[in-house]
């Protein structure tokens, strides 16, 4: 082997590392989150605000009734539906994953709206009769306008257990919360048949969910989650707290979402702020590193957390419970959805459930067994 | 030539049952030279068994050495790569059966680690020996050597503003002790990294006591300091662990002139952050441990020139960091690099002017060129 052969091989191990390796592995899903919420066919163009809630069909039944489908990602939706005066005046809408209390009522432009009841307890159905080319909506449960207490689920890391899930829903069935919130790891590989599946497994829960996505969603296609349920990092208010979801299925953050999160931090700084994630950006377990691949990013982000003064951190990833502090924030590990337990821990299957107060902050998260 | 190819199928099919029947070595595998002798110039590369020893020698590990004719080296290398393989299924089968438990984690995931660098280390022997000719191949000269360096190093990290740095450090032996300072400046950035390291060493070259080869056994204990003030956080951390290096011809003759590294250790960083909370007072800061473990593979250069190594380094805290991949698998492994440290003859300068290059690949790309100065203790 000469200098030529040296050189080649060297090369060679370049573009072998160029193809595994990325220092921006989510970059592609923090650039398919802006394109959530957006789309046009048949004449009718949707534009959801923040991108929270899925386009998920736009089109003609069998019946040849014009029909419109939206996921939703958030307690509320505000969108514009605008349409070409080709395009029909009639439509069907069906909204998924809503509060069932939610009510719809047109913001601009002229409509009318008559509802009929959904296949499932997160569904309403809306025939609407769109008078002028361009219609606002706002979409909203009572509650939701209403600043006060209110407490929520958290779940993660369901992976292959998905058939015993109902056990689960059926318990947070029983509990008084506005909405289940997930860290990720809804599924083994992130497959279409996985995805589409775990929709309809929520179709017997009582409330949304409102998810960020986990690594086991990029086992095929790191965008396929969007398709299914939306932006993998969003944020929304409810009764007068803050909720940011964040993307770190790839052990990172992308400098994209960094972006919208120092804006989303920027607006609460004094509010009541839950943040979650996935992967957390340190691991209780030092030498686990079931954490950020890079200590210097992980502490780029919790010194950002700080400096916004968030009040909550959500994670999932590692599948047991742990309560530690992260950044002087309190920090909880809920990855009790029945996927691979970590054993000898003494906590099987669970969720959270987080009381809230908007003046006085998180009042109490306690952990619910399910086994 | 067919005939070889045929050899080397064969081999690829029944090498591991070969491995566990096969008798001692033949005189052409494993006669050991003096301590200090750098091969012959009549070894040649061996093109054949160079491809072969890629694939599919990445399967079948020592397929190069059974081709050139180097049977007891390829039987060694092969099972090398069988105890890698059996390191990995126990260490990895212990973190599924646990679920990467907290008390468990540890201990099995080093185990893994070390099974993969086995396994990676003896597929690199079998490709590099039946690649490098003779003329290729070097000794380390079992000198202990005081090495100081300074250059620059750019660093693209999409988290984090900074990109150039200035390199320096340098190494003093006490006695059996390396003492080694070493840091970090960014050019660009406020940036800096700051590290202190004492090696006590056990075994190998030490001041005024030659060594028969480049094998040595250190402890490191180290200290760092990385700053980010434009993050407002500074983490500092404390590690200790043993470091090691076998010179290959130990292990066949035919790989005389390589090496492989193996360290493990444990570290505790302290992140502080420069960020007050609502009540005005600083918000804590963080402890986290962090599992250490180095793997390496490489060769001396001819006339004690210096020396390559490929590596893995499990660390997660510099500036390389840990892996980040596309899936599900990002974040757990540490990163790779590739150092040369080459000095250059020169009678005037009794050999001790050299150039070092640093390459590593983790959550960072980081490349590095300093200029080295050694003396001989």
């Amino acid at each position: 082997m000469g200098w030529r052969g040296v050189v080649v091989t060297l090369g060679f191990c370049g573009l072998l590392v160029q193809a595994a390796c990325s220092t921006r592995p989510a970059e592609e899903r923090a650039e398919r989150d802006l394109e959530v919420g957006h789309a046009a066919a048949r004449g009718l163009r949707v534009d959801v605000d923040d991108g929270l809630a899925v386009v998920s069909g736009i089109g003609q039944d069998e019946d040849g009734n014009w029909q419109l489908k939206l996921w939703s990602s958030a307690p509320t939706q505000r969108f514009t539906l605008r349409r070409t005066d080709a395009a029909s005046t009639s439509w069907r809408m069906t909204l998924s994953n809503v509060m069932r209390e939610s009510e719809l009522r047109v913001v601009e432009g002229e409509a009318e709206i008559t509802r009929s009841d959904g296949s499932h307890p997160t569904q309403q159905v809306y025939q609407l009769e769109l008078r002028t080319p361009e219609v606002r909506f706002e979409l909203m449960a009572p509650e939701a306008r209403q600043r006060g207490p209110f407490s929520f689920a958290l779940l993660s890391d369901v992976q292959e257990a998905i058939d015993r899930v109902q056990d689960i829903f059926g318990r947070i069935n029983q509990e008084p919360v506005a909405f289940m919130l997930g860290a990720g790891d809804l599924t083994q590989r992130g497959t279409d048949e996985q995805l589409s599946r775990y929709k309809r497994e929520l179709e017997r829960l009582e409330v949304p969910y409102y998810t960020t996505l986990g690594n086991h969603e990029l086992g095929q296609s790191p965008t396929l989650w969007h398709d299914y349920f939306g932006r993998a990092s969003f944020h929304f208010d409810f009764r007068g707290a803050a909720f940011s979801l964040v993307d770190s299925g790839s052990a990172t953050v992308d400098p994209l979402i960094y972006d919208r999160l120092d804006g989303w931090l920027g607006e609460h700084g004094s509010d009541v702020h839950i943040v979650a994630m996935h992967i957390p950006p340190l691991d209780p377990i030092g030498v686990r590193n079931g954490a950020f691949s890079s200590r210097n990013e992980a502490a780029k982000l919790l010194g950002r957390l700080a400096r916004g003064h968030v009040d909550l951190t959500l994670y999932g990833h590692i599948h047991s419970y742990y309560d530690f502090e992260n950044g002087g924030i309190p920090a909880y590990i809920s990855g009790g959805g029945g996927a691979i337990p970590e054993r000898f821990d003494d906590i099987g299957r669970h969720f959270l459930v987080i009381d809230v107060d908007p003046d006085s902050g998180i009042r109490d998260v306690r952990t619910v067994r399910v086994d | 030539m067919s005939g070889r190819l045929g050899t080397a199928l064969w081999f690829g099919s029944v090498a591991l049952l070969g491995a566990l029947w096969s008798p001692g070595a033949s005189a052409q595998d494993s006669q050991v030279t003096g301590p200090l002798a750098e091969s012959s110039e009549s070894e040649e590369a061996d093109p054949l068994a160079t491809a072969l020893a890629v694939f599919p020698g990445a399967l079948v590990h020592g397929t190069g050495h059974f081709v050139a004719g180097r049977s007891q080296t390829g039987r060694r290398l092969l099972l090398a790569e069988g105890i890698g393989l059996g390191m990995v299924l126990l260490g990895g089968g212990t973190l599924a059966l646990t679920g990467a438990a907290r008390d468990w984690v540890g201990p099995a995931a080093a185990v893994t680690i070390a099974g993969a660098g086995v396994f990676g280390m003896s597929f690199m022997a079998d490709v590099w020996g039946v690649a490098m000719p003779g003329s290729w191949r070097g000794s380390s000269g079992g000198k202990a050597y005081s090495t100081s360096r300074i250059g620059v190093a750019h660093v693209a990290d999409p988290q984090f503003d900074y990109g150039w740095f200035l390199t320096t450090g340098f190494e003093r032996w006490v006695g059996p002790v390396r003492v080694a300072p070493s840091a970090w400046f960014g050019l660009d950035s406020s940036n800096e990294r700051l590290s202190l390291s004492v090696k006590p060493r056990f075994l190998g070259a030490t001041p005024g006591r030659h060594a028969p080869d480049g094998s040595y056994l250190d402890l490191d204990l180290g200290l760092t300091r990385h700053d980010y003030p434009s993050e407002g956080f500074v983490n500092t951390t404390f590690e200790t662990s043993v470091l090691g290096r076998l010179d290959l011809r130990h292990f066949s003759q035919d790989l005389h002139g390589s090496f492989v590294e193996a360290g493990s250790g444990w570290g505790l960083t302290r992140t502080g952050y420069d960020i007050r909370g609502l009540d005005g007072e600083h918000i804590e800061a963080d402890y986290t441990e962090l599992l250490l473990f180095q793997l390496g593979f490489g060769a001396y250069f001819r006339g004690e020139r210096g020396e390559w190594r490929a590596y893995y380094d499990h660390r997660h805290d510099d500036y390389a960091a840990g892996l980040l991949l596309h899936g599900l698998g990002s974040g757990v492994a540490g990163h790779f690099g590739l150092d040369v440290d080459y000095f250059f003859k020169s009678r005037m300068l009794e050999d001790r002017l050299g150039l070092g290059f640093d390459a590593q690949v983790g959550s960072a790309y980081v490349l590095g060129l300093s200029l080295l100065y050694r003396e001989e203790m």
